[in-house]
């Protein structure tokens, strides 16, 4: 069915939109991830302008970020004095990606600066994932030792000010390192439209050293009021939310998104994070091909408005 | 005296006639000339809905003579930016650009001629905003040579082609019989919005002897206006309604998951 969106100003199929967030939603209730880095460049490939695809992205992520974590938060899996400190920095860092985001569009950059921080991040933390849940799968032992105490911070960071107690995490840690954690993730819901789960839930676990049983609800907590301030931010400056868009996206990821918490009972974490690994690889690939190999059309045209 | 009166009241009515006669006579040469080309649309409003997934728009006309027709759908006037790819560390990056003034977002246009060089000079055409030419000769500098510069051209009217807002070829102007006509422009669902303007031209021998337009809108209506409007208009109250829905739709969700 053809529908039109009337901020994107051009007519999609529902049904292809609903399946991929459908899907993207599935991964979303699993890992914690919002999946926006792939929804985003499905919805540039459909030929949604790239800042609209950006700007719906983060209000879709807002809802199924919310569902995502009531379930978590009913079972008592987030740590929510820690979600606040991460949203105090993700709110700053959401407004100062909104400004960054206007520059790069009216440089003509932002496509190219969009890939390189998805090639950048996916394939790092894609690598990281990959070889540290396939050693832990072979040495279950030293994946225990990780999961329960922080001795895997560096001293520079032991040293930070601001010392706080969380009790929930168990950990007595500078309040600035999840603030900084949550400042990198609203300046990615601001210029890559994606809640930064992929960044976020890797970090909360390597650098935080937070439960993981924790991290997933922790994580989708904490994107729900940054991509929130992101929308409303991308909608004052850039008007590029396409509410019809973000309606379909949605209802798409938000039923995806309740099979996956059921899903995330039944999987085991090493097998989760191979299979999370993978896909973030994946994608990083076929970033990397779309840059390096010559385009069909080397010449791209913008109308202004 | 009454004589004279009367000669003098005879003369005048005399000249009074002679004049409204010359004045008819006038008024009746005009429209001769404006009926030798008449054109109407079948419709003066596009109206985007949530369904649209584009629109037909049928342009009628008659013509008196042999001539040729040719019909012109212009949308708004924009700038825009074409910018090239190049290679830089094995990456394709965009890095030269040039910047088009005045190019109509959306164009269509259709002839009655197999050969569009056949219709006119290229001057004439040019001047007419017949065919993809017209728009080359609307660069804002030349810092390029000309090779580059119609390197950029061409590709900003490929570009808009790939989008379905310029045409690949030029449509048919079908004539129902000698002197009614008929052009279909099929406009897609990605139309831009605004003021258009249909012109109609009639050529004979090689010039445009009569022309002719019509204006035509198109605009969202119903819930796609509003949600337009409010975004554009009240962008923050926008923002934050679009952060409650998904609220809304977030928590429902999970409370209709839950009691199943």
């Amino acid at each position: 069915m053809q529908i039109y969106l009337p901020i994107a100003e051009m007519a999609v199929e529902a049904e292809i939109i609903f399946l991929l967030s459908a899907f993207v939603g599935v991964l979303s209730g699993i890992f914690g991830v919002g999946g926006g880095f792939l929804t985003t460049p499905f919805l540039i490939f459909t030929g949604i302008p790239p800042a609209i695809a950006v700007g719906t992205q983060a209000c879709q992520i807002v809802a199924s970020s919310l569902a995502g974590s009531l379930g978590h938060l009913r079972r008592g899996n987030v740590d929510i004095k820690m979600g606040l400190v991460m949203v105090a920095g993700g709110f700053i860092g959401s407004i100062i990606g909104i400004f960054i985001f206007k520059l790069l569009h009216f440089l003509g950059q932002i496509d190219l600066v969009i890939s390189i921080l998805y090639i950048v991040f996916l394939g790092s933390i894609g690598l990281l994932m990959m070889v540290e849940s396939t050693t832990s799968f072979f040495n279950k032992k030293k994946d225990m030792r990780k999961e329960f105490n922080s001795s895997g911070i560096s001293p520079f960071m032991m040293s930070l000010p601001y010392k706080m107690r969380f009790p929930r995490s168990r950990l007595f840690i500078s309040a600035l390192i999840p603030a900084g954690i949550g400042f990198v993730s609203g300046l990615l819901a601001s210029i890559l439209g994606i809640g930064g789960g992929f960044l976020l839930v890797p970090a909360m676990i390597y650098i935080l050293g937070m439960p993981p049983l924790l991290v997933a609800g922790t994580a989708l907590f904490q994107v729900i009021f940054t991509t929130a301030c992101a929308t409303i931010m991308h909608a004052v400056m850039n008007q590029n939310v396409d509410i019809v868009l973000g309606l379909i996206l949605i209802f798409g990821g938000v039923i995806g998104a309740q099979i996956g918490v059921l899903f995330a009972r039944f999987i085991r974490g090493h097998y989760a994070r191979i299979v999370l690994a993978l896909l973030i690889l994946a994608v990083c690939t076929r970033l990397c091909l779309e840059m390096f190999i010559r385009p069909e059309d080397l010449f791209s045209t913008v109308i202004f408005s | 005296m009454s004589a004279l009166w009367y000669r003098k009241k005879l003369r005048l009515r005399a000249g009074f006639i002679l004049f409204v006669v010359l004045a008819v006579c006038q008024s009746d040469r005009a429209q001769a000339e404006a009926r030798a080309l008449n054109i109407d649309l079948a419709q003066s409003h596009i109206n985007i809905t949530t369904g649209f997934t584009g629109a037909l728009l049928s342009v009628f006309g008659t013509r008196k003579g042999r001539g040729d027709v040719v019909i012109i759908l212009e949308g708004p006037l924009k700038d825009s930016i074409v910018r090239r790819k190049e290679n830089v560390a094995g990456a394709w990056i965009n890095r030269s650009w040039l910047k088009f003034k005045d190019v109509p977002v959306y164009y269509d246009y259709a002839h009655s001629r197999e050969n569009e060089e056949d219709l006119l000079p290229e001057s004439e055409r040019l001047l007419n905003h017949i065919g993809f030419e017209s728009f080359k000769s609307k660069l804002e500098s030349n810092r390029y040579d000309s090779e580059t510069v119609e390197n950029f051209q061409n590709a900003l009217i490929r570009n808009k082609q790939k989008r379905h807002l310029f045409p690949l070829e030029s449509q048919d102007v079908r004539f129902i019989d000698d002197h009614f006509f008929r052009v279909d422009f099929r406009l897609p669902s990605n139309v831009p919005r605004g003021e258009y303007v249909v012109r109609a031209l009639l050529v004979e021998n090689g010039k445009v002897t009569h022309a002719t337009k019509q204006k035509m809108t198109v605009a969202q209506v119903g819930f796609s206006s509003s949600v337009y409007s409010v975004a554009h208009n009240e962008s923050l109250l926008y923002g934050v309604l679009c952060v409650f829905v998904a609220c809304v739709a977030g928590w429902l969700s999970n409370v209709f998951v839950r009691r199943n």
